[in-house]
């Protein structure tokens, strides 16, 4: 067994000079970070990737020296507001190392940030078209604000730039409101805000009926790092907050997917606080509103009751003296309507007197007595028929002064001419011509 | 909102002086209770730390957690 070897060194030194024939040059490249580590002297080591399904197809270490980083992550800050970090898609250009030790590796040399921009659009764009088909894009937009917030709980890193701001705006409002805020501490940045974030939704979610309203807020300061608000599983957890949701994330930039999916979206903390503070104050601009209209409405309506009641009392000043006066002379035409019947009346009645005193003095038999006549009595009884008494007999005759006592001498009896000797003697005194009318 | 029942009522509909009188009372009072209310709000604040305390107490355990802070 005759073979012929080399030393590691030695095919590795073939490999690296291979390479470098075979790579020479630069290569913009595509590739997903997904580790990224600064040493304490500045240069930066990756671990670049390429997936599909979820699987890794394609691993290489990276290096970017510290002068060359500074530049190129200042430079990807500023057209992306994000720095450079795991889990993002870069194009960048290469230079294909191999070392005897370290191995392959690529030293980058410039990133592409308009490639990672678009990678992030596109991808923010698949968030959104997942929660609207989800049904979430709308879900904290359907949830009814309160009439008054007041009861705010607050996500917010307590180090945060805008943190003081919004309480200071809260606490110190010209209008004296109060509200009443408690703080569920998160982080607003980096790594471990997505996390931090949704485990403080998740709380406030418990303490539902305690609140009024939930808010997210962020320092004003940085527009850096605002990846987590773009990120899926922050953005239903927002969605499906039972407390309508209020950003103020702190940025210019096109709202993150948070603040779309949030009922509400202020630009800054400050403005958060402002908005609270605006809808406490319209609701009682509102109610001093309500207020004054009923004040004027009640003060109108009392006014037309005093003025009905000011004519009413009029009306019974002049009205009364009309009745009475109408109805004093309808009574004074009766009084001299019933003054005129009553003399023609008892005018009338006099005459009728007037005929039956004279008819009774005709009659009273001292009245008959003094024309002459003479009553005849027997026996104590007047004295009618002839026939009654016999001859002897005593009968007393009254005349009208004095009365003569005879005996009778002769009789004669009456007959056919009695009656109307009866009538001679006493015209009507029997009732037949007596009658007064 | 009671207030704007009120105001209604007493704009559409023919109100006897007596309960007029009545709803501008309660009137008054509505506002004057949203007005204390806007401003004060100590017995509320109370009310919620309280109740966050006692399920921090023995949800979590203490220490476990910062908790929620009043400001």
């Amino acid at each position: 067994m005759n073979k012929t070897s080399c030393s590691l060194y030695e095919l590795n030194t073939a490999i690296k000079s291979a390479m470098s024939m075979a790579f020479s040059g630069t290569y913009w490249v595509t590739a997903e970070i997904a580790e990224l580590k600064c040493n304490q002297r500045g240069h930066c080591y990756l671990e670049l990737v390429e997936k599909a399904d979820d699987k890794t197809v394609a691993q290489t270490k990276a290096t970017i020296w510290a002068y060359e980083y500074r530049k190129l992550s200042h430079k990807f800050q500023a057209s992306t507001n994000e720095s450079i970090r795991p889990g993002m898609k870069i194009m960048f250009l290469a230079v294909v190392n191999f070392h005897e030790v370290y191995g392959l590796s690529l030293n980058i040399k410039d990133i592409d940030p308009t490639y990672t921009l678009g990678e992030m659009a596109r991808k923010r764009k698949e968030v959104i078209e997942r929660l609207r088909k989800e049904g979430l894009l709308e879900l904290n937009k359907c949830l009814h604000l309160p009439l008054v917030p007041q009861r705010i709980a607050v996500i917010s890193s307590p180090t945060a730039a805008g943190y003081g701001d919004f309480f200071n705006q809260l606490d110190t409002n010209r209008y004296s409101y109060q509200f009443v805020h408690v703080l569920f501490p998160a982080l607003v940045q980096g790594q471990d805000a997505e996390g931090s974030i949704i485990e403080a939704l998740r709380k406030i979610g418990k303490f539902r009926h305690l609140f009024d309203v939930a808010v997210i807020i962020r320092g004003g300061g940085s527009a850096v790092d605002l990846n987590c608000f773009d990120n899926y599983a922050l953005a239903a957890e927002i969605a499906g907050c039972p407390l309508p949701v209020i950003t103020g994330i702190g940025h210019e930039k096109d709202d993150t997917v948070a603040d779309i999916v949030a009922h509400t979206r202020m630009k800054t903390p400050t403005a958060v606080a402002e908005f609270l503070v605006s809808g406490l104050r319209s609701f009682e601009d509102n109610i001093i509103d309500l207020r004054n209209r009923i004040m004027t409405y009640t003060a109108r309506l009392l006014q037309d009751i005093r003025y009905r009641l000011y004519s009413l009392a009029r009306q019974l000043g002049y009205v009364p003296g009309r009745v009475v006066s109408a109805r004093l002379n309808k009574l004074l035409l009766l009084q001299s309507s019933l003054g005129n019947f009553t003399n023609q009346r008892l005018q009338k009645v006099g005459y009728t007197l007037d005929r039956i005193g004279q008819a009774l003095r005709l009659l009273d038999p001292v009245n008959v007595l003094r024309r002459g006549y003479s009553i005849t009595r027997h026996d104590g009884k007047i004295l009618k028929d002839a026939s009654l008494v016999s001859k002897g007999a005593s009968i007393n005759t009254t005349l009208y002064k004095g009365n003569i006592v005879s005996i009778i001498g002769t009789q004669r009896r009456a007959r056919n001419h009695e009656q109307e000797q009866a009538a001679c003697l006493l015209p009507g005194f029997d009732g037949t011509g007596a009658d007064n009318q | 909102m009671e207030l704007e029942q009120i105001i209604s009522e007493i704009e559409t509909e023919d109100v006897d002086v007596d309960v007029l009188a009545e709803k501008v009372k309660r009137a008054a009072l509505l506002v004057k209770l949203c007005k204390t209310r806007l401003r004060n709000a100590e017995e509320e604040v109370k009310k919620i730390m309280a109740e966050i305390e006692a399920d921090s107490n023995e949800g979590s355990g203490p220490g476990e957690d910062d908790g929620p802070a009043v400001e």
